[in-house]
């Protein structure tokens, strides 16, 4: 046989080999996992059976993971399937995510696909136990996850949010991961580049991470805080105010109200939307001394006034006074966030990042002493305001 | 009376520009996602500099390829090499360099097999993705180098611009303060790092063999081959500043594939488009192809033309499983870290000390005889 003829026995045997598709499995044998939920497992537990465990060998079982899994029926049943819902969850209890959820395989007829999942519920109360490292240490691992999948805390029982039925017919997982998206025009929302991505970085980088707090109750769905960790440990929640505040020092904000009372009119105010909003943070080093600026230009409108009988909205005076009054309405809520910051001892302002990117030889003599320093480190806030419009009606 | 077609693709040329393709695209992109890793955590953030010293250091060694090929016009650095060091000497030299192209292939193919099972097909064993991609990168090497050529050209228009933009796309998530630092410079690690480029310009040992194909009407090869250096060295850089600014020096230290978990980073909402990471991965696989059969090709012809063989062919299957055996033999981590961090050092060896030592010995023994050279 001459070589020609050699190859091809070779590559035809190569062909036979590796014909057809390794890997094949249809879209309907899968179980797509749509949201996740961590709870400890004994405190709290709802809607579990006794078969949501297994026998192990070692070790306690202190952890109870719940998936969200997509029905995926075929057209006829539709109708049917829309009375029951389009999730239905499993439960299992364990020591390891990844053995519980290998575990599960005993409790579905479908193998558990992690390519589209949304949502990764913590219960607080798993954060109060374990480091936040540890309990995502499997999702950041594995390489089926999406970076982009949200991270959030719910106080008490993370399970039952899966139970949640969204009234828009999306799956509950989606319903979660959209609502964050709206970041971008209500301050309150604090899942800025709070993602599984971001949070991984966030603790290789040492930072301490803040995650949006999700709170379930009445069927209903909110975020109302952040979680607040010093690196992966969780020390409590921040309200609203404090979270817009940090979001304007840090000026991830594209749009949001700054709302201030009238001087003139106790019980009255105006509210003003933010279009444009550009901060710049600068580290200041004089000997031994460190501060930061934080310089803020903001453009925007006049969207609602109360005590509007009283005012003329086009009146110089009034935009100018209203401009003075934003600027410091915005100085205090910083000024609010970074004395809370300083009190818990987490730089929420990226202090640290700032020094370590800007200061390189500062942060080398200081790194050691951050945590003493940090809380001494003045920023002076300064704010100016352009008032756009006032809106269709004076 | 029968006719027989001449058989296209047995050229005997090519010109500079077709060299410099075939030299950017293999290798180019083949390194785009380990290297990030390695060469961040050797100069931190600054290893954005490194491919670019790296190309420069390398680029010389090519320089001076070009100019020992242009002592010997048409002829094939294993029949000149006989020349000047005598047979036995020529045969060690010419087995050094095969070692020194199969060490970096057998990294290569594992890490392929390694990363495609890991991101996309966990339950494919290793074997069947490396056997897979030797045999077709194999069956492009037993081809003359006419279709050698015209495979590098198409990969070098589809799959290379396709990774570039894949790279690109990566900026969404860049943050400028990620990159900082900009001072002190460790200059001493990044010198030292320099050499660790090696793997990320792959390839230009080629040149060796590509040369006596190379015609020289107006183009100097030296420009060209400058020219496709250049483009590996843009597309390494960006993919470490897109990496640096995406994931922080710290975040790239603990990601054993921070090119890929960057490129998976990436959101585009309201487009049907998800995991970008799987399309990374389709520009990438070409590019391991190319590298894989250019190189294949090579060895094949040195080893055919230093033992007096007309046919290459039966070294590509020679090899074959030698690379599949070599390749896999690496599944261990550590074995696999320990060789990876080691298998430049022959490849070093021969870049700075065989060729210039080649090249002054053939120019001292031409003045000797008082050739001129061409």
């Amino acid at each position: 046989m001459n070589s020609r003829g050699l190859l091809g026995c070779i590559l035809l045997v190569c062909c036979l080999l590796t014909a057809g598709c390794w890997d094949r499995r249809e879209l309907q044998e899968r179980g797509f996992v749509i949201a996740v939920a961590i709870d400890l497992a004994e405190k709290g537990k709802t809607g579990g059976s006794e078969l949501e465990t297994f026998t192990q060998g070692v070790g306690t079982k202190p952890l109870r993971l719940s998936v969200q899994v997509l029905k995926l029926t075929p057209a006829g049943r539709a109708a049917e399937s829309k009375s029951e819902g389009k999730t239905f969850v499993v439960s299992n209890t364990g020591q390891f995510i990844h053995e519980m959820i290998r575990d599960m395989l005993g409790q579905t007829s479908k193998g558990l696909y992690f390519e589209h999942i949304q949502a990764i519920l913590i219960s607080d109360a798993v954060v109060k136990e374990y480091s936040l490292r540890q309990i995502i240490d499997f999702w950041r691992r594995d390489a089926e996850m999406r970076w982009r999948t949200r991270l959030y805390i719910v106080p008490g029982e993370a399970r039952k949010v899966l139970d949640f039925q969204p009234p828009t017919g999306e799956t509950g997982g989606m319903f979660l991961s959209n609502i964050s998206r709206h970041y971008a025009r209500d301050p309150h929302i604090g899942s800025v580049r709070t993602d599984l991505g971001f949070t991984s970085q966030t603790l290789d980088n040492g930072g301490d991470v803040l995650l949006p707090r999700l709170e379930y109750k009445d069927k209903q769905v909110k975020f109302n805080g952040l979680a607040v960790f010093r690196q992966d440990k969780f020390i409590g929640y921040w309200d609203e105010y404090t979270i817009k505040g940090v979001r304007l020092a840090r000026g991830n904000i594209k749009s949001g109200i700054i709302s201030f009372s009238c001087p003139e009119h106790p019980g009255h105010g105006v509210s003003f939307e933010i279009f444009r909003y550009n901060t710049i943070l600068t580290p200041h080093v004089e000997g031994d001394n460190i501060y930061f600026t934080l310089s803020i230009t903001i453009r925007g409108n006049i969207s609602e006034v109360t005590c509007q009988q009283f005012h003329n909205s086009y009146d110089t005076a009034f935009m100018e006074k209203a401009e003075e009054l934003v600027a410091e309405e915005i100085k205090r809520n910083i000024s609010h966030s970074l004395n809370i910051s300083r009190r818990e001892g987490i730089d929420t302002m990226y202090f640290k990042k700032y020094l370590k990117a800007y200061e390189p030889r500062t942060w080398a003599r200081i790194q050691d002493q951050w945590d003493d320093i940090f809380p001494t480190i003045p920023l002076y806030v300064d704010v100016r305001v352009s008032i756009q419009n006032i809106g269709e009606h004076n | 009376m029968v006719r027989i077609l001449d058989n296209l693709e047995n050229r005997n040329v090519m010109s500079p520009w077709q060299l410099a393709i075939v030299i950017a695209v293999a290798g180019a992109g083949a390194a785009v996602v380990s290297s990030p890793k390695v060469l961040v955590s050797l100069a931190g953030h600054f290893a954005w500099l490194i491919p670019v010293l790296g190309g420069a250091l390398y680029f010389g060694v090519a320089y001076l390829m070009i100019k020992l090929g242009n002592l010997f016009p048409g002829d094939s650095f294993s029949r000149y090499l006989q020349q000047i060091w005598g047979r036995r000497a020529a045969v060690i030299i010419v087995w050094w360099f095969i070692v020194v192209i199969l060490g970096e292939l057998f990294v290569r193919i594992q890490m392929f097999a390694r990363e495609i099972v890991f991101f996309m097909f966990d339950r494919t064993p290793p074997e069947v993705i490396a056997l897979t991609m030797i045999g077709i990168a194999a069956y492009c090497a037993v081809q003359d180098v006419g279709t050698v050529i015209r495979v590098s050209h198409i990969l070098f228009f589809s799959a290379l611009p396709m990774l570039m933009g894949m790279i690109m796309l990566g900026f969404i998530n860049f943050q400028f303060i990620n990159l900082y630092p900009f001072w002190p410079v460790n200059l001493a690690a990044i010198f030292r790092a320099s050499l660790e480029s090696q793997s990320f310009y792959f390839g230009y040992q080629s040149i060796l063999y590509f040369l006596p194909w190379v015609y020289r009407a107006n183009t100097s090869p030296v420009k060209t081959i400058g020219s496709a250096f250049a483009l590996k060295t843009i597309l390494m850089v960006i993919t470490i500043i897109m990496v640096i600014g995406t994931q922080t020096v710290d975040g790239i230290n603990a990601t054993p594939y921070p090119t890929l978990v960057a490129i998976r980073g990436v959101e585009l909402p309201g487009t049907f488009v998800e995991r970008l990471d799987n399309y990374l991965f389709l520009a990438w696989i070409p590019i391991m192809f190319i590298t894989c059969a250019v190189n294949l090709f090579i060895i094949a012809k040195a080893a055919a033309e230093i033992h007096g063989y007309i046919d290459h062919r039966p070294f590509v299957l020679l090899f074959l499983p030698v690379l599949f055996f070599g390749g896999l033999s690496l599944h261990d981590l550590t074995v696999f870290e320990f060789f990876a961090g080691n298998v430049q050092w022959p490849g070093l060896v021969f870049s700075f000390g065989v060729i210039p030592a080649t090249y002054l010995v053939a120019k001292w023994k031409q003045r000797r005889q008082g050739v001129t050279s061409a």
